[in-house]
């Protein structure tokens, strides 16, 4: 169990956190938030958290914040976003600058995150 | 000022009868009364109308020579009444030159009923009436004679001089429409006197050849130095006079010209910016809707994704559960997971094709990958190709990347295939074909529809241009797609057979 590598994963629809609990958590430790201030919360708590996935469209603070945020905090830390949209042009900004490395797309690809991930680490 | 060349002209015209009737007094033949008629007018017309009016006068009066030394006196009239001819024939020319108002033909055929009139009113009042009169008798079917003759002579000398004037090169030779006054006043008048020196002179010569000097023809002679000084200075001095209105007769003359010229200019002006304005406003209408329904569409695609992923992660969570507690009826709760995942990626692929296609922006340097714009353009086209139109795909072996505005090209192969379903009646065949050639992507799309008139081919980009019945086309969007297509520095082109069908070429900057 202590080697399972751990996520956070952020998003503030209930049912996206509980479906990607029960799918990753065979493999990874999971870790949810359901707004961007928790998901601080539980950085700050469990420092050894290496991949970090977020939602984009979130109330109070999107998902680039709350990575902007965090990554100021924990720049070792993976960060990764997912959003329902489409590209947009201050994701594509955050890739670029290399604030998030890959941005997946909803519904989202489990082969795709988990290879995603592996690349990585 | 038409009038008043009329009036100049019929100055000259009283002054010369009063003259030739002073001769009469003065005891000179008919011959000689003829002579001064036929030189006097063509000098009194070459100096008002200069060089050129000079040059044809000579011509026309050179013409008078051969029938002076015709044995009856009648046929003298002859030269005179070409004279005339020419010399009305140019003042109606003038008249058209510098007004508008009235045909030259009318004016000409007035000044011929009004020359007639006052010949008519010579011979039968003035010649006759005159106690010294040493001629011959004319009596009044002598001058009917004469009068019928020279009227059909006028008459064919007006058809044969009309339709010279309407000849092109002889207007361009003479210069007709060309001013000369502006040149060179001082020398003009030289020319105009020497020419009609030269003339006068020619004629005098001619004359005392034939006929030996005798006191009578001395006076004649001292009569017409006279007569052709005193109607050529006055004459010049009468141009001067009317110089500044000619001047600024001419300068109108050639504002009107110049306007003519001004309004076509102006004219295609104003074409090309209602075209502008048309294809702007055309643009501006694709803009706000693609604005709108990008607004619209990339709104329902989050909203759309987000539920689609909850089914995506029941999907996984219930095919782990499967492969992790196995199934009763394993076939079945196979297929029913696996239905779920077709169906998910179905509808992500539409949304993400509709996103794609509205996506709204101005970007010119988006990775555009051609074929998955095909794609996505099947995608959302499909309910209205299914079960019905073919769709072939000869792509190229490689993906084809060019820089461009991805939402812009979904349009314009969005634009064109849609054309291309809709001009297929019931079953068809769509043939979507792309290569690489040299610099360019060649996309063809051929389609098996009704084909386009040949007459239309034209007009196809062109805003709001449409065959369909109102309401149903808007006539944008060829007229978009060619902008589009513009703007990527590519080109469109249409070939098509009525009931065969219509292959678009899009030629595309490869980069």
């Amino acid at each position: 169990m202590e080697n399972k590598i751990k996520i956070l994963y952020v998003d503030d629809e209930s049912i996206n956190l509980k479906l990607f609990d029960i799918n990753f958590n065979e493999n990874y430790s999971v870790f949810i938030a359901d707004n961007g201030f928790t998901g601080l919360e539980i950085l700050e708590n469990n420092t050894n958290i290496s991949v970090v996935i977020s939602d984009m469209k979130m109330p109070k603070m999107d998902g680039l914040e709350f990575i902007r945020q965090a990554r100021d905090k924990f720049p070792q830390k993976r960060f990764y976003m997912i959003t329902g949209f489409d590209l947009t042009e201050e994701i594509r900004e955050a890739l670029d600058e290399g604030l998030i490395i890959k941005c997946f797309r909803k519904p989202y690809n489990k082969n795709e995150i988990e290879q995603a991930i592996k690349e990585v680490i | 000022m038409r009038s008043k060349w009329f009036v100049i002209s019929a100055i000259f015209g009283i002054l010369s009868f009063v003259l030739s009737t002073l001769s009469i007094e003065f005891k000179i033949e008919t011959t000689t009364i003829t002579l001064t008629w036929s030189v006097i007018f063509p000098i009194i017309v070459s100096l008002a109308y200069g060089m050129r009016g000079a040059i044809v006068s000579a011509i026309f009066g050179a013409m008078w020579i051969p029938i002076i030394l015709w044995p009856e006196n009648g046929w003298g009239l002859i030269p005179n009444i070409i004279a005339y001819g020419l010399f009305y024939l140019l003042i109606g020319f003038n008249s058209e030159n510098s007004n508008n108002n009235g045909s030259r033909l009318r004016k000409t055929v007035f000044s011929t009923i009004i020359f007639v009139l006052l010949y008519l009113f010579l011979y039968l009042f003035v010649f006759r009436w005159t106690l010294n009169y040493t001629g011959e008798h004319i009596s009044y079917k002598t001058v009917l004679t004469i009068l019928t003759k020279n009227v059909i002579i006028f008459i064919i000398v007006l058809i044969f001089g009309e339709s010279l004037l309407r000849t092109n090169n002889l207007r361009k030779l003479l210069q007709l429409e060309t001013n000369i006054y502006r040149k060179n006043n001082c020398k003009l008048i030289v020319y105009s006197l020497l020419t009609s020196v030269f003339i006068w002179g020619a004629f005098t010569l001619l004359y005392q050849l034939f006929n030996p000097i005798g006191t009578e023809k001395e006076y004649t002679g001292l009569l017409f130095i006279v007569l052709f000084f005193s109607s050529g200075i006055i004459s010049r001095w009468l141009i001067f006079a009317s110089e500044t209105q000619i001047k600024a007769e001419l300068g109108l003359i050639e504002f009107k010209d110049h306007l003519e010229d001004l309004v076509k200019i102006r004219t295609r002006e104003l074409e090309e910016t209602i075209k502008k304005l048309t294809a702007t406003k055309a643009s501006l209408i694709q803009a706000d809707k693609m604005a709108s329904l990008g607004t619209l569409t990339s709104g329902i695609a989050h909203e759309i994704n987000n539920p689609l992923n909850f089914i995506m992660g029941a999907y996984d969570g219930l095919a782990n559960y499967f492969k992790k507690h196995g199934s009763l009826e394993a076939d079945k709760t196979e297929l029913l997971v696996s239905s779920m995942n077709i169906g998910i990626e179905r509808i992500s692929n539409i949304v993400h094709g509709l996103d794609q296609f509205s996506r709204y922006n101005e970007n010119m340097d988006e990775d555009c990958e051609i074929h998955s714009i095909l794609e996505n353009c099947f995608v959302i086209l499909n309910n209205k190709t299914k079960h019905r139109i073919s769709i072939e795909k000869n792509y190229a072996q490689e993906t084809i990347h060019i820089k461009g505005n991805v939402g812009k090209l979904h349009q314009t192969f969005f634009n064109v295939l849609t054309n291309s379903i809709q001009s297929i009646n019931a079953k068809g065949r769509i043939v979507v074909a792309t290569k690489v050639e040299g610099i360019n992507v060649i996309i063809e799309i051929t389609d098996t529809g009704g084909g386009i008139e040949k007459k239309y081919l034209e007009q196809l980009t062109n805003p709001f241009f449409t065959t369909k019945p109102p309401g149903e086309g808007t006539g944008l969007g060829l007229s978009i797609t060619y902008s589009i297509i513009t703007e990527h520095k590519g080109t469109i082109e249409f070939k098509s057979e009525l009931g065969v069908g219509t292959t678009v070429t899009i030629r595309l900057p490869y980069n």
